[in-house]
């Protein structure tokens, strides 16, 4: 070691240089947030387990209601179909009707959907008859209905009822379901197709007792039921064929919203969100029928009405879609911060606001069946919602985050008089939103 | 127990006041130390703060045989390096071969300059070559070690540290000169 070392050694030792009072200020803070940490890692460990409890739990309660939610649609609608002449032996048997059942179709769906096409066809050439008086008289071929053996005429439904998939694991249901949110409705088990059976005049409007009224929407309610093929008046007095229409378990897809918030932060904790959120509420069902409606083929689901004619087919998948602007306010407390990341669990409550529920068969030759909220009173646009959330957000700026979250909305119940009975629906869905924060109230 | 042992274990305890007592009595003499691998005494006051969060969440680690104003001062070195590494890799440090020829003079004198004067030069020093001359010239440290602290060769070390040498020389010599010419001027009058 040179002079030049030692000197400079010598120099600095013993050298002592006041720092500014912001050193002193930054240990003291560092320290407290150090001691926060150590009282957070707590809440970190205790934090996510309680989200995951939070969201096992929803789902345990969910797939719970949506196994069994539902009440199934099986509306025990009982058409009675009577042949017109029966007694009198003039109409002509069904060659290919034998015991009610009929050949299996080797393309079914297409065929299906020609058949449509073809009912379509008959039901527009036959539109202004009067169909008290000429009930359900089947077109031709397969779908003709023999006159001189009304039992023939009753339905197989052992072809028609699948038996309820029930999945054990119901935590699984969730997963599931999202994965079904993405896909939509899976895609039609054709195999198991069979021809229809006939068709059947109706032009009765008592469909619109559905479901979904009161200001809370049910999907699938279980007072559901109405007979809409039951008529009194009905000149139709012996040899009837009862056939229904039906829709099974509802089958929850979830829900996807995008929005934008506000956010106050009361602590470094505490906070309180204010949104604009639009989202869709999709769920899935099957139909064994559709209607005609002013010369348009649509599905038939059940809580959402139809009238005009009505013909049964096999089953085949409908979607249900409700597209709804909701402005949620809800009070978040952050279980985890990982800096420009957190997680946050929220609760609260959001104001619906129904823009359009469309009812989708999986059949080329139907159309989207709008329903309307205005007809009978069908349901309420707006609806209130309790709201809880897991959210992971993404700090971009001091004052812009943005968020994906994993919410469950349970609407209030309200009661239904007309329909007594309550309805509730909940749904699982995935939100994604830009937040603007009012304020930060950092560590 | 000591005042030094009746303090830690004060700090230890979370004891604020102790710990504020515990700062006021070594940050002056660990600011110097920050400040000569700082490029300016704003980065040396973050390198302080850092050290001391460092020191207080530590010190029940702290191994009593051991001189405590040394535990603090290796703290702050490893607090320094890790505060310069960022800019390091930024800048990376080249094994030179040849270091400049620079004309200083051989009786350069260090005694006519206050250590702030120093400071302020070696601070102008590339970040690199300033924390390897603090390491060998004033921490004592071999090229060996300051190879593994820094991640880098040995021969990089040394030829950054030559480099850093000559540098520093120079400058203190221009520095003297001007404070010569200075004097001189001055006696004129």
């Amino acid at each position: 070691m040179s002079d030049f070392e030692s000197g400079l050694k010598e120099m600095f030792d013993g050298a002592e240089f006041k720092p500014s009072d912001r050193v002193w200020a930054g240990v003291e803070a560092g320290l407290k947030a150090k001691k926060k940490k150590g009282v957070f890692f707590y809440w970190q460990t205790y934090g996510i387990a309680a989200g995951i409890a939070l969201v096992l739990s929803f789902g345990f309660l969910f797939s719970n209601r949506f196994n069994e939610s539902a009440q199934k649609v099986t509306t025990s609608k009982k058409a009675e179909v009577e042949n017109k002449a029966a007694g009198d032996n003039k109409a002509e048997e069904n060659p290919t009707n034998e015991g009610g059942t009929t050949a299996p179709i080797e393309n079914p769906k297409k065929q299906l959907d020609n058949q449509i096409n073809s009912k379509r066809q008959a039901s527009n050439s036959s539109q202004n008859s009067d169909l008290l008086s000429q009930p359900m008289l089947p077109s031709k071929g397969n779908e003709e209905i023999s006159t001189t053996e009304p039992t023939t005429f009753k339905r197989n439904n052992e072809l028609f009822n699948y038996p309820e998939l029930r999945v054990p694991q119901r935590s699984i249901n969730i997963l599931k379901g999202l994965w079904d949110m993405k896909h939509m409705v899976a895609s039609m088990d054709l195999k198991d197709y069979k021809t229809e059976k006939f068709a059947i005049s109706e032009p009765r409007a008592l469909a619109l007792k559905g479901g979904l009224n009161g200001g809370s929407f049910n999907p699938n309610p279980s007072g559901n039921s109405l007979d809409m093929f039951s008529r009194q008046d009905s000149p139709i007095s012996s040899g009837a064929v009862l056939s229904s229409v039906s829709n099974g378990s509802d089958k929850q897809l979830g829900s996807l919203g995008f929005g934008a918030g506000l956010a106050f932060e009361l602590s470094d904790r505490w906070g309180v969100n204010l949104g604009l959120r639009y989202s869709e509420y999709r769920f899935a069902n099957q139909s064994n029928a559709y209607s005609v409606e002013n010369g348009v083929n649509y599905p038939i689901y059940l809580p959402a009405g139809y009238s005009g004619e009505v013909f049964f087919i096999p089953n085949y998948d409908i979607t249900n879609t409700i597209k709804s602007i909701s402005i949620p306010i809800q009070a978040s407390f952050k279980v985890l911060d990982l800096g420009k990341f957190d997680v946050q669990m929220k609760a609260g409550l959001s104001a619906d606001y129904f823009l359009s529920y469309n009812v989708k068969g999986d059949l080329k030759s139907l159309e989207v069946r709008k329903v309307a909220f205005s007809r009978d009173g069908l349901f309420d646009r707006f609806n209130v919602a309790g709201l809880s959330a897991l959210a992971l957000n993404y700090k971009l700026s001091e004052e812009w985050g943005i968020s994906a979250e994993g919410y469950y909305r349970k609407f209030l119940k309200q009661s239904n008089q007309e329909a007594s009975f309550q309805s509730g629906p909940s749904v699982l869905g995935v939100g994604f939103s830009l937040n603007y924060f009012l304020n930060r109230k950092e560590d | 127990m000591n005042l030094d042992e009746n303090l830690i274990e004060q700090c230890i305890k979370g004891d604020q006041k102790a710990q504020r007592e515990l700062y006021g009595r070594y940050a002056q003499k660990l600011m110097p130390m920050a400040m000569r691998y700082a490029k300016s005494q704003e980065d040396a006051e973050d390198i302080l703060q850092d050290a001391f969060i460092k020191i207080f969440n530590s010190l029940d680690s702290f191994r009593r045989e051991a001189q405590f104003l040394t535990w603090l001062k290796r703290i702050v070195i490893n607090t320094a390096i890790n505060h310069n590494r960022k800019k390091m890799y930024q800048q990376p440090m080249l094994d030179i071969e040849k270091v400049a020829h620079m004309h200083i003079e051989s009786d350069l004198t260090l005694s006519n300059m206050h250590f702030t004067e120093i400071l302020a030069l070696m601070q102008k020093l590339p970040v690199g070559s300033r924390t390897i001359f603090n390491l060998f010239a004033i921490e004592g440290y071999g090229h060996k070690e300051i190879a593994e602290m820094l991640e880098i060769s040995e021969g990089t070390s040394k030829s950054q540290y030559s480099r850093a040498r000559a540098l520093l020389r120079s400058m203190i010599d221009e520095a003297n000169k001007v404070v010569q010419t200075n004097y001189l001027s001055d006696e004129r009058f």
